[in-house]
């Protein structure tokens, strides 16, 4: 995106916060629209937990509307949803870890919140180079994450559509999760030395 | 040490029970191998979402919207405060003050309003258009008699008539989707300001609902009596010998024709109606006989959500609005700055505040058996019958009631119940203890670091003796 496309967004973002700060409910829809996909995916790599992404994603709306009064039109809402979001996730695992307390959920526990110290613009930055290492990827393995994320198929399924064993899918499917993980790490050593 | 290949046989999900159990142990003493999992399940969930199927979005977007539309935070409490603890509106007092006169005037505007818009009759609010036409499927409108075809859009005033052999769906734009099978006759007399609104004379309609409108429910009149749904599934049959209500999914609200009070059909649950009937039976062990009915008492529903509720069912976690029916193996979750109102069909109400979890044990047969594992819960329990009270089991306590107003609250502290009206029977170490608390009583079992409780009353502090607790947290 151009740096003229970026400020059209800006503009079009502070005036959809000053008309729901105006009382204008439905404003707040094309917002969500604008940062819904971002946030999900920004709770996902802080807490890994399936059914409590939604869950935190929506409750971070729904403050972020009941408290946008205290927001400053113009400047950055997707740092402060962000920002709302790494609070109820912080919550969320002090719960979970008081609630499950066995060994594994403490030590898994400890590396989240080390995970929970890094800061808004490393976060921002992972997610965009995520984005741009999916795109770097060959088509076969596109189409692999595709049938796995998108369609959400069974392995066995994925495997009789692209001829492989069961076995083949898991292992490739962690390894690009591997190369992914490394793709992002280059990606933020060469901005972040 | 963790291989490879172990890995990656626990993030498919690919180990046997066991195995996987002494994974997990050797993994909390493995960091590097504990690292690699989190990043694969970081990774797993952040791609899930970049990749996201659109619908889920979507019902997230929603329920984002719906909230923010929504009653405030204060109205939803004033409301169940007001159905909890305030008197009974008695509509007759109100119209003899002033409001009455008021009143007068409002309904004359009203009527004026009302001839207006029957004079110039328009296509239905929502626009709604028959689809999916096969056989003989007819419109009568204004005396005349037409062919209904797919994409027709139907007028307040009209007729739908479905003959032998065919079928007919009536599409509405809120995704509303009424389906009428052969032999059907059903009037849409519906008003813009009145909601969806239809009479079903005969014949059959299978419905899914969309959510409505809270002032604007959609209605069904038959002869026998008028369905109110707010959002739901369901099967309406009307014949000579009676009306039929099926209910699939979420609530409905059926009033007997010359009945004074409604009931609600809960999920999994029909009704059968005679011609005649005047008298709803109340849920129980009646003999079904020519005004057959079975309600069960012990379906709960959402019927406020504030913020955030969640629930698993059958491993999979979903975000739920209003009307969303439990079943048993449901586990509620409530978020951190949120609050829920679940209601069962005898009125018996749980309030859920925020960072609760409760879980539903038990089908119908059982009674109400709910586990509450953590936060606070205010209920108000209708009567319940002797043999199937309301049953609330903590981790540390079940408490057991027949009807009470109370306040329950669970920590990995202790477990405190608090009772403002009626009575409570609380018991603990494997049901071996128990109290009974009356109304403006209350009961806390603290754990102490040695695994026992400690009792605490009002008004007193001597305590009973200290009992081992089994299967409390911690251990």
């Amino acid at each position: 995106m151009s740096s003229h496309d970026d400020d059209k967004a800006a503009r079009q973002e502070a005036e959809l916060v000053r008309a729901v700060q105006a009382g204008d409910t439905r404003a707040f829809g094309p917002l969500v629209d604008m940062h819904l996909d971002h946030l999900r995916a920004f709770i996902a790599l802080k807490l890994p937990v399936a059914h409590l992404v939604n869950e935190i994603a929506h409750e971070t709306f729904v403050f972020a509307y009941r408290n946008i009064h205290t927001f400053t039109a113009g400047t950055s809402l997707r740092a402060w949803l962000r920002a709302i979001a790494g609070n109820l996730v912080r919550a969320e695992l002090q719960r979970y870890a008081r609630e499950q307390a066995n060994q594994l959920t403490y030590a898994r526990h400890r590396l989240l919140e080390q995970e929970l110290g890094r800061s808004d613009a490393h976060d921002a930055a992972e997610m965009e180079f995520l984005r741009d290492c999916v795109e770097e990827l060959p088509p076969p393995m596109k189409e692999l994450l595709a049938l796995k994320y998108r369609e959400e198929l069974p392995t066995e399924e994925i495997a009789g559509r692209l001829q492989r064993t069961q076995t083949w899918v898991w292992q490739v499917l962690f390894r690009l999760r591997q190369q992914l993980r490394q793709c992002v790490e280059g990606k933020l050593a060469k901005v972040q030395p | 040490m963790i291989t490879h290949d172990q890995l990656i046989a626990y993030v498919s999900s690919a180990l046997a029970p066991e195995e996987r159990v002494r994974l997990e142990e050797q993994l909390a003493g493995d960091e590097a191998a504990l690292r690699s999992l989190l990043e694969q399940e970081r990774l797993d969930a952040a791609l899930r979402m970049m990749f996201g199927a659109a619908a889920e979005r979507e019902q997230l977007k929603r329920a984002i919207l719906d909230v923010v539309a929504g009653p405030s935070y204060q109205d939803v409490k004033s409301s169940v405060m007001q159905v909890i603890a305030a008197p009974r509106f008695v509509f007759r007092d109100w119209l003899a003050g002033w409001r009455g006169i008021l009143a007068g005037g409002l309904a004359v505007a009203a009527c004026l309003t009302l001839a207006l818009w029957v004079r110039f009759a328009a296509p239905l609010p929502d626009a709604a258009h028959l689809a999916n036409v096969t056989g003989g499927v007819s419109i009568v409108r204004g005396g005349g008699k037409q062919d209904a075809v797919a994409g027709f859009v139907l007028q307040a005033g009209d007729e739908l008539r479905v003959a032998a052999k065919a079928s007919v769906a009536v599409v509405y734009a809120d995704a509303t989707r009424l389906e009428f099978t052969e032999g059907t006759r059903a009037a849409f007399s519906e008003k813009p300001e009145d909601g969806k609104q239809f009479e079903l004379a005969l014949g059959q309609v299978v419905a899914r609902v969309s959510k409505q409108s809270p002032g604007k429910p959609l209605r069904i009149r038959t002869p026998h009596a008028t369905a109110t749904v707010v959002g739901t599934e369901f099967d309406l049959r009307v014949s000579t010998r009676g009306t039929r209500l099926n209910v699939s999914n979420g609530l409905v609200q059926l009033a007997y024709v010359g009945g004074d009070k409604p009931m609600l059909v809960a999920a999994g649950d029909f009704v059968e109606i005679a011609p005649g009937a005047k008298t709803p039976v109340p849920y129980g062990d009646q003999p079904r006989d020519q005004n057959t009915v079975f309600l069960s008492p012990d379906v709960a529903t959402l019927t406020g959500v504030l913020g955030s509720v969640s629930v698993v069912r059958n491993g999979e976690s979903q975000t739920v609005a209003e009307g969303f029916t439990a079943q048993p193996g449901d586990r509620f979750s409530i978020g951190a700055q949120s609050e829920a109102v679940l209601v069962y069909p005898d009125k018996s109400r749980l309030e859920l505040k925020p960072g609760s979890r409760l879980f539903f044990h038990a089908g119908p047969e059982e009674g109400k058996q709910l586990g509450f594992e953590l936060g606070t819960v205010i209920g108000c329990v209708s009567k319940q019958p002797p043999s199937k009270p309301l049953r609330i089991r903590t981790p540390h306590a079940t408490v057991t009631m027949a009807g009470a107003v109370f306040d329950a609250r669970v920590s990995t502290r202790g477990t405190r119940l608090d009772v403002s009206e009626g009575s409570a029977q609380i018991a603990w170490d494997g049901e071996e203890h128990s109290i009974a608390i009356e109304a403006g009583q209350f009961i806390e079992l603290e754990l102490l670091s040695n695994k026992t409780l400690t009792i605490h009353r009002r008004g007193s502090t001597a305590h009973p003796p200290p009992a081992p607790l089994s299967g409390g947290p911690g251990q």
